[in-house]
């Protein structure tokens, strides 16, 4: 508990007495009393007298510092009376003259528009350094890996193809199979106001195979291992274990990237051509229910209509893209820097990377197929 | 008001059995905190010394036994978190523990903003004052990335000194510091227990260090997993009969 007195002193001075203890419970009242009192009374030199006061921790110096520069900003002079001992250290004005202005509260100002810019071309640089000397430690690592294959953890590998890919299963499966559901009911409203209901088998299998399958994995690949690896490789940068690794003559490309590079890729392919049958079978339980296309009929008319090729076409898509995510996980994992904040914008960044790089790749790949429509024939 | 009374228990830890899974790490631990006082939990590496700690403070539910801060009974914060309680600590995590993605001062300021109704600019003042305290009031805009280890362990006290808790844990506080800076810390210790009667509890295993600055100490031991001897550091060294008391406080082994 406190008391705070006050008497004018001369015509003036004000005096202030502060006695009690002043913790950091009673800080925010006897702060404002103490403001209140400075406010009501327009006198010039106020005096405070801590001589009563029986406790004081850092809330209380706190506010007693508070008050003092409030004082100042008032143009009133400011003296401070029987400062206790422990206190001496930040109260006595000749130790601390100047009470310091608040700014240690406001962070990093925030950077102009032209700083932002520079900023932004800085991270540019860097980041197409970084790109390229990946590319360069990947290329590195596989031709390494490909003259001495002992050097390469294969048991290593399995995890990883695991993790990547089997786990991956239950859930291409269920979005697949919606997804070539979703494909068919949506067609069957419009196929059969023309009466075209066997062709709901070739629109639901040529867009599953070609686009939606390869697209729908390598997506919910990037959302599992790509932000996986983003986030580990990241967090074993912070903790200093790919220094360990380099100090220990082990090469991080070698040990977590390649690997890594490889289960994808091969996980990619597979769980795709899991996609494409389990679209097709989702189409196939929506034309049965709601066109009227018996099973039989509709296989048919997949086995008249979709090709070899086009399934490959979808697999060799998903092989790249199961390169480019591994790749960018990776990459953005090594790009972490400093602490937790940088692990999250790393995995944030490889999965965005991941959607805008597959987007492009799918691009070209249309291009591609466009002018070589044929890359398996009998 | 913190009065330094050397008989009122300021933390009772009663029969506590602690552990994970399968294994008991610590078993049937008593003993008492006076309040005011520095108090050293002591051993060799992998005796149960971080579990204790973890107990004491509530991040771990003890198996067997209970933990009294004055007459009210610690539950473990996953389960029923005690602020009044928790408002009273602070601690010291051995590696820091800030913020990464705050400035030094915001570190400083979170338990302030969090527990206090104080205005923006009393709580500037506490921050600076507790940087200040530490010497680092100059870092105040940095983040913890950019200071050094120790550095980050001091701005890691001025943040547990924050409210100017009754009881403040150390875990490991000399951990990664060279022995000049260690000292430092030693006496800044010692200054916050004598200026206003902070009680300490130190988890440490540097002789050096408890010397300096425990007035009593208990040792664990990581075969029997329990304490084995409880008394000034100094007596411990100088009278103790039992063989692995010796041979810690002497520090060579047998």
């Amino acid at each position: 508990m406190f008391q705070i007195q006050y008497k004018q002193k001369s015509f003036d001075e004000l005096l202030i007495h502060i006695a009690g203890s002043v913790s950091v419970e009673d800080a925010v009242s006897v702060n404002n009393e103490l403001l209140e009192i400075l406010e009501s009374q327009p006198l010039k030199n106020v005096q405070l007298d801590l001589g009563g006061l029986s406790y004081l921790d850092g809330a209380g110096m706190a506010v007693i510092r508070n008050f003092a520069r409030s004082c100042n900003k008032l143009r009133n002079s400011i003296t401070l009376l029987n400062i206790p001992s422990s206190a001496k250290r930040f109260l006595d004005r000749d130790q601390f003259p100047i009470y310091n202005d608040n700014s240690i509260l406001e962070g990093i100002e925030d950077p102009g528009f032209v700083e932002q810019i520079g900023e932004g071309m800085v991270n540019l640089k860097q980041n197409t350094y970084d790109i390229i000397s990946f590319l360069g430690g990947i290329v590195d690592a596989f031709s390494s890996g490909l003259r001495s294959p002992g050097s390469v953890k294969w048991e290593g590998f399995l995890r990883l193809f695991e993790k990547a890919g089997v786990d991956a299963v239950p859930i291409v499966v269920i979005l697949s199979l919606l997804m070539g559901a979703i494909l068919a009911f949506q067609a069957a409203i419009q196929l059969r106001k023309f009466g075209a209901n066997i062709f709901v088998a070739d629109l639901v299998s040529l867009s599953i195979c070609l686009e939606m399958g390869p697209l729908l994995t390598a997506l919910i690949i990037s959302g599992r291992s790509g932000a996986g690896y983003a986030a580990h490789v990241g967090s074993m940068q912070v903790a200093e274990e790919i220094d360990a690794l380099r100090v220990l003559g082990i090469d991080p490309f070698l040990y977590l990237v390649a690997p890594r590079i490889l289960a994808v890729a091969l996980a990619a392919p597979c769980l795709t051509i899991l996609a494409d049958i389990m679209g097709v079978i989702g189409g196939c339980l929506v034309a049965g229910f709601s066109l009227d296309v018996t099973p039989t009929a509709y296989f048919n008319q997949v086995k008249k209509v979709l090709e070899i090729s086009d399934v490959l076409k979808g697999l060799i898509k998903s092989l790249v893209f199961g390169v480019q995510i591994a790749s960018i996980g990776c990459l953005r994992g090594f790009q972490v820097r400093g602490g937790a904040e940088s692990v999250g914008s790393a995995t944030t960044s490889a999965v965005v990377t991941c959607i805008f790089v597959l987007t492009v790749t799918n691009a070209l790949f249309a291009v591609l197929f466009y002018y070589f429509p044929r890359i398996w024939s009998f | 008001m913190l009065t330094n009374d050397f008989s009122v228990a300021a933390i009772s830890v009663r029969n506590v059995s602690a552990g994970y899974a399968e294994e008991i790490v610590i078993h049937d631990v008593s003993f008492d905190v006076f309040k005011g006082e520095v108090f050293a939990v002591m051993g060799r590496s992998g005796c149960g010394k971080t579990t204790l700690f973890r107990a004491m403070v509530g991040l771990l539910k003890p198996l067997t036994g209970e933990i009294y801060y004055g007459a009210e009974k610690m539950e473990p914060i996953s389960e029923q978190p005690q602020l009044h309680i928790l408002r009273k600590l602070g601690v010291l995590f051995q590696s820091g523990a800030l913020f990464s993605s705050m400035t030094v001062a915001d570190n400083v300021a979170l338990p302030l903003r969090q527990f206090t109704s104080l205005p923006k600019n009393v709580i500037g003042e506490l921050v600076y004052l507790k940087l200040e305290l530490v010497g680092l009031s100059d870092s105040a805009k940095k983040l913890p990335e950019e200071l050094s280890g120790g550095m980050q362990k001091r701005v890691a006290l001025a943040r547990a000194m924050a409210l100017d808790p009754e009881i403040l844990f150390f875990d490991e506080p000399s951990a990664g510091l060279d022995p000049l800076t260690s000292a430092e810390l030693d006496q800044t210790i010692l200054g916050i227990n004598s200026s206003i009667g902070t009680t300490i509890v130190v988890i440490t295993h540097e002789l050096r260090s408890a010397f300096a600055i425990a007035n009593r100490a208990i040792l664990l031991d990581p075969v029997e997993k329990t304490v084995i001897a409880e008394g000034p550091p100094r007596e411990l060294k100088n009278s103790a009969s039992d063989l692995r008391i010796r041979a810690f406080f002497r520090g060579y082994a047998d």
